[in-house]
């Protein structure tokens, strides 16, 4: 088990590594020098040459690599060219918001995936998960900025239930939270079922009925717990594509969150604003993937207690 | 009869597919006497594993259907009974071994839990007390370190010690009737012998019946007291074990036992039964064997035959018997 | 025993008999038709509607459905059913051409995990790590960020960042292949790499191809609408559905009908496609083959 962890651990040391490299390297190739962005038209070439000592773009671009790197592991991601803000703390900020979305989003996204994938895999074939099925599928095919404008439009505008802007109260976070957990549900009810499934045909199911356990006991605690395992996978991915797909919500409600701050960014060419969002939504996910990773080991004794006779 | 813990009587259950309905067990009886092995023997696809599913109520439905007879256990018909007295039965009254150990066991639970989940079901226990049984069952399936097994999980178990927690998860609320579905097939030699000795140990020990489904005729030998042969989902064959060896009566039988490997008996090479079991959906029109039969008439191969009793105690289901044409 | 059409099973390639289970499938043959319908209005958009997609027409602005106009026109007077067909043109080549790119990538960088083995695999195992670690839009919003928005970026950017799931399965397909007997004989027999894994694991990996290739298509076509929803798409005025949408958040008070068109169309288009993909598997999965 330690073992096991501590690859994993090295293993995810090594993502972010390699991610901030690459994200490092791409986002300084960008056409156009941001100095001359961000001091404006009329700066003149040596108060730009001035500014570009100063912030060290200058060096070296591998110098710059490393400075940049030694500089995040403190905490400094650099400070924002137009609103002159340190992006640690914007960042730090924002945060707040997009985790209260990204986490209200979750667990309605895990909550309704879950008993909808069990129920539609139980009442296999029947009415129940035909309906399930055909809503999940559609839930995958929604753009979810789509979606948060048709809720916008019905349950903002036209029944007045939620406000459509702002973050204010939870009841702000309502529909941003729908919006966004719904592909995430139907992603995650898709994949309970298909695991139920193939779960219901191994012969440790017909062993247990055999036993004299049915009913929900042989579902939940024969199937579920098999079942579960492909289901942490594409959970923790979709955990990870939650915080990424928040951008779009955020945007559409204006909430002031990580993804609102970087579209902002992204729209001003705010450089040292965007590195630091990408890495810091990267190295979150890459986190959350390694906490996918023990509680694989911990839903499944394979893993957790290393090969056996046969393995 | 008052001494048979099990009485199947004109059995039949069919798939209900694109082919039509296709008979996979066909008009079976036979019967378990108290304290007693029966082994039921045949090929596989022969329909014998889909007759311990249907005792079980398992078999899968859709789409197989119970459409007729019935199966008598103490008395009571199992194919009416509703679910949930069924699920009463299922580790109580009868219990079950499957062929695959690998497979059979649940992955993520380990044995204890396994064991102590039958004691549980089934009977009004602290899990305290439930865990001392299990152990106890443990112990007496002859596995070593109980203690140690007790908290291990499947996967680190070898093959024989994980058919031997099924056997203590089957027998751990003293079941009256044992199922085994080919419980060695999927074991080494050494071992299998080991697992066969142990069933036969506990049935005396327990006073269990027990059911012994196999392919195995060596198996049979040393383990039954009582013989049906199926073929096809058809019994076609039935005595007990010594009168069954002695005088072999259906074609099919002495095919069996004439393919078992001698070793102290020079022969050039193993006998086999030409041809293989016939699919469902294209059964003869005759004997169900008259195709692989060296015997076989036209008479065979238009008519069915029945079964019938050729001396007491001795049924069989061939028109070579019934027409008094005898032996070699 | 019947046998249907007089066809006996056993003298049919794996293809016909593939064909014949997808043909059964009635919803992934609807799929089908759709797409072509879809490819059919992406083809002739300019041919189907008298309208321009670009041309403003500040008299006609904000017209709501009516038989000159079915969908209604947006803010600039440009008619909406118009912009649909040609946003169709948009997503179907970013979906299909990305995922063509994406699967071309992925094959390769898979095919020599797999077939190579040992430090290849590792490195190889740890680039394929390392791109599906990063959220996928996230990635694709990094390298439109620096590519600019544009139609041959989109497909570059989401080319170059579609292919890890198709790697990593023939990755296993062709590590399950290459201790195939087959294979080894003709890697005994002296067969170079290249003609092994052109001519002896292509084909057998072809149906992982075209399921993940079918299901990376809609993948791919909500990801161009994501990104054109925050201005990294396409450029205006070119009509994207995910820019439409964009265009018409602003209006949804007085104006909704504008962004619930290109929404259903995304919605058909990815919906067609997904359950289409779901069939193909279900018709292309050996295992699940009786």
């Amino acid at each position: 088990m330690s073992r096991y962890l501590l690859g994993r651990v090295l293993q995810a040391i090594g993502v972010v590594l390699a991610i901030s490299l690459i994200t490092f390297f791409i986002l300084n190739v960008i056409p156009g020098d941001p100095v001359e962005l961000m001091m404006g038209e009329f700066a003149t070439p040596e108060a730009i040459a001035q500014v570009r000592a100063q912030m060290g773009l200058d060096k070296p671009i591998f110098a710059q690599y490393f400075n940049w790197l030694t500089n995040m592991l403190h905490g400094d991601f650099g400070v924002s060219y137009f609103q002159h803000k340190p992006v640690f703390d914007m960042l730090l900020n924002s945060f707040g918001y997009t985790a209260r979305l990204a986490l209200f989003a979750y667990v309605l996204a895990l909550v309704f995936g879950l008993t909808f994938g069990i129920l539609a895999a139980v009442f296999h074939n029947k009415f129940i998960d035909r309906l399930l099925m055909t809503l999940s599928i559609a839930g995958v095919s929604a753009p979810n900025f789509w979606v948060a404008i048709i809720l916008q439009i019905y349950f903002g505008l036209t029944l007045k239930w939620f406000p459509i802007s702002g973050a204010k109260d939870w009841n702000y976070y309502v529909l941003p939270a729908i919006a966004l957990g719904t592909r995430y549900a139907a992603s995650i009810s898709r994949i309970t079922r298909t695991s139920m499934l193939e779960v219901t045909k191994q012969d440790y199911m017909r062993t247990a009925s055999a036993k004299g356990v049915h009913g929900w006991m042989l579902v939940m605690k024969h199937a579920f717990r098999n079942a579960l395992i492909p289901v942490v996978t594409v959970a923790g991915t979709d955990l990870g594509n939650i915080l990424t797909g928040s951008m779009l919500i955020e945007t559409v409600f204006t909430i002031d969150g990580i993804g609102k701050l970087m579209v902002d960014a992204i729209n001003q060419r705010d450089l040292p604003l965007v590195q630091g969002g990408v890495m810091y939504i990267a190295t979150i996910c890459v986190i959350i993937y390694l906490l996918v990773d023990i509680l694989y080991a911990v839903i499944d004794p394979r893993i957790r207690l290393g090969g056996g006779a046969e393995g | 009869m008052e001494n048979n813990i099990l009485e199947v009587q004109d059995l039949s259950m069919s798939f209900f597919n694109s082919h039509g309905e296709l008979p996979a067990v066909n008009h079976v009886s036979f019967s378990v006497k108290k304290g007693k092995t029966l082994g039921i023997v045949g090929e596989s696809g022969c329909g014998k594993s889909m007759t311990s599913l249907c005792i079980m109520g398992l078999f899968p439905q859709p789409p197989g259907k119970i459409v007729g007879g019935q199966i008598l256990f103490q008395g009571r018909d199992l194919t009416k009974l509703p679910a949930r007295e069924m699920h009463k039965i299922r580790g109580k009254g009868i219990a079950m071994i499957f062929q695959e150990p690998m497979t059979s066991l649940n992955p993520v639970l380990t044995i204890g839990d396994q064991i102590m989940e039958t004691i549980l079901l089934h009977e009004k226990v602290t899990k305290a007390e439930a865990k001392r049984r299990a152990l106890e069952m443990i112990n007496l399936v002859g596995i070593p370190m109980p203690e140690k097994i007790f908290a291990s999980c499947p996967h680190q178990l070898s093959g024989g010690m994980r058919q031997r927690a099924m056997i203590a998860m089957a027998l751990s609320c003293e079941p009256d009737l044992l199922i085994c579905d080919e419980p060695t097939t999927a074991l080494d030699v050494t071992v299998q012998s080991q697992i066969l000795s142990l069933i036969n140990r506990l049935k005396n020990q327990l006073g269990t019946s027990v059911m012994l489904i196999t392919h195995d005729m060596g198996v049979i030998n040393e383990m039954a007291d009582e013989v049906i042969v199926m073929y096809a989902g058809q019994v076609v064959e039935q005595a007990e074990t010594a009168e069954l060896f002695a005088h072999p009566t259906h074609p099919y039988t002495i095919g069996l036992i004439r393919a078992i490997p001698m070793l102290d008996t020079e022969v050039e090479e193993l006998n086999v039964i030409p041809g293989s079991v016939p699919m469902l959906y294209e059964l003869p029109e005759g004997c169900l064997f008259a195709p692989r039969c060296p015997y076989a008439t036209d008479k065979c191969r238009s008519h069915r035959p029945e079964i019938t009793e050729a001396t007491p105690g001795h049924s069989v289901r061939c028109f070579r018997y019934m027409s008094g044409w005898e032996g070699e | 025993m019947k046998k249907k059409n007089g066809k006996d099973n056993r003298y049919r390639s794996y293809y016909q008999l593939s064909w014949d289970i997808l043909r059964k499938n009635h919803l992934a043959m609807f799929c089908l038709f759709v797409i072509l319908v879809l490819v059919f209005i992406a083809v002739f958009a300019p041919y189907l509607t008298p309208y321009e997609p670009n041309v403003n027409k500040a008299r006609d602005r904000f017209q709501s459905p009516n038989p000159e106009h079915p969908f209604g026109t947006d803010q600039f007077g440009r008619d909406i059913l118009t912009r649909v067909f040609y946003g169709c043109r948009i997503s179907l080549s970013v979906g299909i051409i990305s995922q063509l790119i994406a699967c071309f990538l992925g094959y390769f960088i898979g095919v020599c995990a797999g077939y190579f083995g040992g430090k290849t695999d590792t490195v190889l195992s740890f680039i394929i790590q390392v791109f599906s670690s990063f959220p996928f839009l996230l990635f694709a919003i990094a390298v439109m960020f620096i590519l600019g928005p544009g139609l041959v970026n989109l497909y570059i950017a989401l080319g170059l960042l579609g292919w890890t799931s198709t790697a990593r399965l023939i990755r296993g397909e062709v590590m399950r292949l290459k201790n195939s007997e087959y294979i080894q004989a003709c890697i005994v027999c002296g067969g170079s790499p290249l003609r092994v894994i052109l001519k002896h694991l292509l084909p057998n990996c072809v149906p992982i191809l075209i399921i993940t290739v079918t299901l990376g298509i809609p993948n791919a076509i909500l990801s161009e609408a994501s990104l054109s929803f925050l201005g990294l798409g396409v450029s205006p005025p070119t009509a994207s559905w995910g820019s439409m949408i964009s265009e018409a958040q602003p209006f949804i008070r007085g104006y909704t009908y504008y962004s619930l068109f290109p929404g259903l169309a995304i919605i058909i288009t990815v919906l067609s496609f997904n359950l289409l993909g779901d069939g193909l598997r279900d018709a292309l999965d050996p295992k699940l083959r009786s």
